[in-house]
């Protein structure tokens, strides 16, 4: 069998990914203030609007053609308008105005379940890690109303004490018309 | 009730079993009739004025934006001559759109198919094919098919199918008083930010644009969670706000905050403002009488709209309209506007509080969009067809007002609603069956 040489901490992506899985874990299990426990109060959570571009007959032939990037509308100083450009002060009101019998769009609640995957992770410096991963989330709500919602996530992670805090999370979301009710989730 | 409905697409004869004389009655079936849904299409899409976009999306020669004229998808393109153009959409050799994209500047809409060209304002352009088969084509007569009438107003981009539509300022008549109390309200114009976020909501269309020409009575509820019926904001809310008819279908709803009130007061609409946007909104208001009227300069806006599916909410920054797509389908498309003249930082706040709470990722919109599609599967009960919804708070307490156009009624009053079924059954039924 061939082996390829390539630089890669299985240990570092392990535990990446074992993170991943329990922060999907505690929202799927509605426990959104224990989340909010893994978020650093720098926290930056984006989602770009996604929409179609013209193509640009300059740049045909070359990768930049198709680039996702063009496709991304980001906050972007005064310009851009994102679906989503939340900081901790925002995140938390998220996650805890769910916790009312008069926020009815979650009373009763909409069962989720997060699957995650396609975890990359680079090093950086200051035991900060720069992550790429994927999620598909199923959302169902009021009986049959039953959504999948796919993304991909590009973090930004940093190593404390023994465990990992959310710094950023940038969501890049596959629909351009957005057929889910709500986008007012964490993915 | 239900039997009366034809299965079979031929207009529905009266509006008595839809709706009560004076509107304070409206039938489930206003939503959810799969035939009202089509004759809707036909006497109110194909003959208002609708709103397709905002001139700052389109400030350059070959700059054009997608839209759509109800279910008509339509290109808003700025001409070489500086002119606006309305093309619909669609190849008038097979039929695709010849534009699929949302955005850009082109000199050129090719159809995939056949590779028909078209200029951006629509003019056919080539036929590769024609060059090497005769009889030569008349290019003149196989362009896209231009929206019958264009006009703006305030940067607001308003088209028509129907020839026979009156001028767009005789369409909005004394409502005009109200879209200028915002938009020209700022110094430097608004303009709108970005692309507009778009999403399918399973309600019926007339739902959200009943909601924002004046529904303040689902605010401190529906939203309880975040705005508190005992907040500072609702107190001031259920004081000084009024919703306005100047014309039946189109509506305001506003605080007319006292003559002594401060600019800080008329200008500040969060309560999480930073005291830097708390002071930019403030300097807005103290220079306000050099465009406004004093009564103009007294409103603080909550929310209004034009008939049939142009919604503005104010404090958010927000434009948004309700495409129709089936009876208990729209596509929501929503736009951030942002004052032009406005420091950069200002704009990053005022945009920060749009996304919050509106559009597909707003807490506030959340709770909107679960409301109308209940509504929606409500309204689908055939045994509840002789049990119309409830139209009817503050029937009578409407009255002209001194200093403001239209009928105006307190707070909670729902004649906006009332007022909006009035003229959509006139557009349905015609006068002579308006009652």
């Amino acid at each position: 069998m061939n082996t390829v040489a390539i630089d890669f901490d299985a240990t570092l992506v392990a535990r990446v990914e074992q993170f991943y899985y329990k922060e999907a874990r505690l929202l799927d299990e509605r426990c959104l203030q224990q989340w909010f426990a893994l978020v650093d109060e720098s926290f930056q959570y984006s989602m770009p609007t996604r929409f179609v571009p013209h193509p640009d007959p300059k740049l045909q032939d070359t990768e930049a053609f198709l680039s996702i990037d063009r496709e991304l509308d980001r906050a972007d100083g005064p310009k851009g308008s994102p679906i989503r450009d939340d900081n901790y002060l925002g995140t938390f009101a998220r996650t805890f105005r769910a916790y009312k019998t008069n926020g009815w769009s979650e009373a009763p609640a909409p069962r989720t379940r997060r699957m995650i995957s396609n975890v990359e992770v680079t090093a950086l410096e200051d035991d900060q890690y720069r992550t790429y991963s994927n999620f598909m989330m199923f959302y169902s709500h009021l009986g049959k109303d039953n959504h999948t919602i796919t993304g991909g996530r590009r973090d930004l992670i940093k190593e404390v004490d023994g465990d990992f805090k959310l710094l950023k999370r940038e969501v890049i979301i596959d629909m351009d018309i957005i057929t889910a009710p709500t986008l007012a989730l964490i993915f | 009730m239900n039997s009366i409905i034809s299965t079979t697409g031929r207009e529905i004869p009266d509006s008595t079993q839809f709706l009560n004389e004076d509107c304070s009655e409206v039938s489930r079936l206003v939503f959810s009739s799969e035939e009202l849904y089509r004759m809707e299409q036909r006497k109110i899409f194909d003959k208002s004025w609708l709103y397709v976009g905002h001139e700052s999306q389109i400030k350059n020669p070959g700059d054009f934006i997608s839209a759509y004229m109800g279910e008509v998808p339509v290109i808003v393109a700025r001409g070489g001559d500086g002119r606006i153009a309305v093309s619909i959409n669609s190849c008038p050799h097979r039929g695709l759109r010849v534009c699929r994209s949302d955005q850009g500047n082109t000199g050129r809409f090719i159809c995939p198919y056949h590779t028909w060209s078209f200029k951006t304002t629509g003019e056919l352009v080539g036929i590769p094919q024609a060059r090497k088969m005769g009889p030569e084509v008349d290019k003149s007569k196989w362009g896209l098919k231009q929206a019958a009438k264009v006009e703006t107003i305030f940067g607001l981009i308003f088209a028509t199918l129907n020839p026979e539509a009156p001028s767009l300022d005789e369409y909005l008549g004394d409502h005009k008083f109200y879209l200028e109390a915002y938009f020209d309200r700022f110094p430097g114009g608004l303009e709108i930010a970005g692309p507009p976020h778009k999403w399918d909501l399973k309600c019926n269309w007339k739902l959200p644009v009943e909601n924002m020409h004046g529904d303040v009575g689902h605010a401190a509820y529906l939203h309880g969670a975040l705005v508190a019926v005992d907040s500072p904001q609702n107190i001031e809310i259920e004081d000084y706000a009024v919703t306005a008819v100047a014309k039946d279908g189109h509506s305001a709803v506003f605080r007319l905050m006292p003559e002594d009130s401060t600019f800080e007061q008329r200008g500040v609409h969060s309560p999480h403002s930073s005291p830097e946007l708390i002071e930019y909104l403030t300097e807005v208001e103290r220079t306000v009488a050099e465009r406004l009227s004093p009564a103009q300069a007294r409103i603080k806006g909550m929310a209004q709209g034009i008939y049939p599916n142009l919604s503005l909410l104010w404090g958010q920054n927000t434009l948004r309209v309700s495409h129709p797509r089936a009876p208990g389908l729209i596509e929501y498309w929503s736009w951030l506007l942002l004052p032009v003249d406005a420091p950069d930082f200002i704009k990053e706040e005022i945009r920060g509080g749009y996304c919050m709470a509106f559009g597909p990722g707003g807490i506030i919109e959340q709770e909107d969009s679960y409301a109308w599609r209940l509504q929606f599967e409500g309204s689908t009960i055939d045994y509840l067809n002789d049990r119309p919804y409830f139209y009817g708070l503050g029937v009578g307490e409407e009255k002209p007002h001194p200093e403001i156009p239209g009928m105006v009624g307190k707070c909670y009053n729902e004649h906006y609603a009332r007022r909006l079924y009035l003229r959509w059954r006139e557009d349905m039924f015609g006068e002579e069956n308006a009652r």
